[in-house]
């Protein structure tokens, strides 16, 4: 019993920074693997763009089978559908290890892959619903702010009254006011919806007999009441990242300098020069994606277990001491 | 939190404490709650040291004193002041706050002395000194991230320690139904209450506590589940008819709180 007394509290829900610091630390533990699989995950995606780069290239030299192209560009609409779909997989992986992790119920790297690699269609499937549903958002948003643009100018005497200056003033600042005030609501809404959506792969990567759209659907119900906490701990995270990235922006300088010094700047090596720092720059991005992807999977991980204890009372269990004694 | 770092800390007075060190998370956190109170500050100091030139120049002006180089003193000073300001923000409330800021109040953290004991002023002083640094260098957060103590530059210098409040007792007030402080007076009888260890109880608190967030299916699922489970601990064999289970627990959470209080008026 004393010795129950002294040990942490494991069952109360963790605070915002403590979720974000567990996210830092699970990435710490598994450093090497999880940076594999980020990198495994980057050259997913990097393989549409290259067989995008060789079918051109495939053109340019035989300036013929143009007919094939029928063929080509649905082949390559799904290739690039399914490289996406390992793409998210591949992220959902680390985010399942973590969580394994976090209940203490660590899982080979082998058996997760095998999990996740099963569900690529998905994952695929969730990205597009969630893409989805911002795009739709983001269009009844950008009509209805024509509309009531629209209706502000009729309002303030169509456009010859605002071009001859011929307008009533107090109305106008009004208006301006409220162009403001929809600015304001529409970054808090696009804020709450975007903590609200922030894991819905989780449950899909971690609860067995869940689709893809039972898995939007149950990080909705988690996020309940949650979704101002779930967005400061994302917020959080992206300051601690910052540093990080101005690292790799000052590399990236550094570099440009260097070639600059090294490569006699004549009309010749110009292009060389450019096509240099061209290639620094994209390899410091991918760099820094594959550095920060693990990041963000394992945060999610942490917010997400968090929610279950918080909405479910996951870890709230009694200790099995009978079995014990 | 197995996840988060600890340290133990012997006192002068050799007694060994345990902590939960801060972590980035909380002390990004922090930081950012602070920076915003600094910047309000910073403002409203510069918009008044601003109205105080613009009436000093006017009142020069009206008495034909030349005063050519008064602006570069003017913004020297200001320039001087705003130091001041940014780094007795935090040495006036590490100081005075027991090691706490507006920010780390709000995130649950404090600065301690390497040794436990709450900063002083020497220590406060070396820390902010050394915070631009750490901020706008973003040092302070590799040195936080990869440092088994968490500790930025001014951490090492200053020989400090930033660790997380230890939590106390939360003494929310719980909701108990009459149905269940009923069955709370019989359940001494029915049962043997006294099989319950301090753990169940934090468990079952725990419970009680944050039911009203949790989903209403996993509410009903985990009340039932944990009624089940005290049930056979404690031995009872019948719940009386017509007992939810969320009143069971909540009976047994005041049957064993009276317990508790009782063997406590006796030993005392």
């Amino acid at each position: 019993m004393a010795q129950s007394a002294s040990s942490p509290n494991p069952i109360q829900p963790l605070s915002v920074g403590d979720v974000v610091t567990t996210g830092f630390r699970l990435y710490g533990a598994q450093a090497k693997p999880f940076l594999l699989i980020s990198l495994i995950a980057t050259l997913w995606v990097l393989v549409p763009f290259v067989a995008a780069f060789a079918i051109a290239l495939f053109y340019v030299v035989t300036q013929d089978y143009y007919a094939l192209l029928g063929l080509v560009i649905p082949a390559w609409v799904v290739l690039l559908l399914y490289c996406l779909g390992k793409y998210l997989a591949n992220s959902a992986l680390i985010s399942r290890l973590s969580f394994k992790e976090l209940i203490n119920q660590p899982e080979s790297l082998t058996d997760a892959r095998r999990y996740t690699r099963s569900r690529v269609w998905s994952f695929l499937l969730v990205a597009l619903v969630v893409t989805l549903i911002f795009l739709g958002i983001t269009i009844a948003f950008y009509l209805a702010i024509a509309v009531l643009g629209f209706g502000a100018i009729a309002a303030l005497g169509g456009f010859p009254g605002i071009t001859t200056g011929n307008t009533n003033a107090a109305l106008a600042i009004i208006l301006v006011l409220l162009f403001i005030l929809i600015l304001i609501a529409a970054i808090v809404f696009f804020g709450w919806l975007s903590a609200r959506l922030s894991a819905v792969e989780l449950p899909l990567a971690v609860e067995p007999e869940t689709t893809a759209l039972q898995s939007i659907s149950r990080f909705w119900e988690l996020t309940k009441g949650n979704a101002w906490r779930v967005l400061l701990i994302l917020f959080i995270t992206f300051c601690i990242t910052l540093p990080i990235q101005l690292l790799a922006q000052f590399l990236v300088n550094t570099a440009e300098v260097i070639v600059a010094t090294v490569v006699p700047q004549e009309s010749a090596s110009a292009v060389a020069f450019q096509v240099l720092t061209l290639l620094l720059i994209y390899m410091m991005s991918f760099a820094l994606g594959i550095a920060l992807l693990p990041l963000w999977q394992t945060v999610k991980a942490a917010i997400y277990f968090d929610l279950r204890n918080r909405r479910e009372g996951l870890g709230l269990e009694l200790r099995d001491r009978r079995l014990k004694e | 939190m197995r996840f988060l770092n600890r340290v133990t800390l012997s006192t002068p007075e050799s007694v060994e404490l345990d902590f939960t060190l801060a972590g980035i998370g909380n002390r990004t956190l922090a930081l950012f709650i602070d920076y915003q109170i600094l910047l309000l500050i910073l403002l409203a100091f510069w918009l008044l040291w601003g109205l105080f030139t613009l009436g000093l120049f006017s009142v020069l002006s009206a008495r034909n004193i030349n005063y050519s180089s008064l602006p570069w003193w003017l913004l020297g000073v200001a320039i001087l002041l705003n130091f001041v300001i940014y780094s007795g923000y935090f040495v006036y409330c590490e100081v005075m706050y027991q090691g706490q800021t507006p920010g780390k109040r709000f995130a649950k953290i404090r600065v301690v002395r390497d040794n436990g004991r709450p900063i002083g002023v020497s220590q406060a002083l070396l820390r902010s000194l050394l915070r631009p640094v750490d901020d706008f260098c973003f040092i302070g957060a590799f040195f936080i991230l990869f440092g088994k103590r968490e500790k930025r530059i001014g951490d090492w210098v200053a020989g400090t320690l930033v660790i997380q409040d230890q939590r106390g007792d939360r003494t929310t007030a719980l909701t108990i139904s009459p149905a269940a402080e009923e069955l709370a007076t019989k359940l001494p009888i029915l049962a043997d209450v006294t099989q319950l260890i301090p753990d169940d109880y934090a468990v079952l608190r725990e419970y009680l506590q944050r039911r009203a967030k949790m989903t209403a299916k996993a509410r009903a699922e985990k009340s039932m589940e944990l009624a089940r489970q005290l049930r056979t601990i404690i031995g009872l064999e019948t719940v009386p008819p017509n007992t939810t289970s969320d009143q069971f627990l909540e009976a047994l959470y005041l049957t064993y709180q009276q317990m508790q209080n009782s063997s406590k008026d006796a030993t005392s």
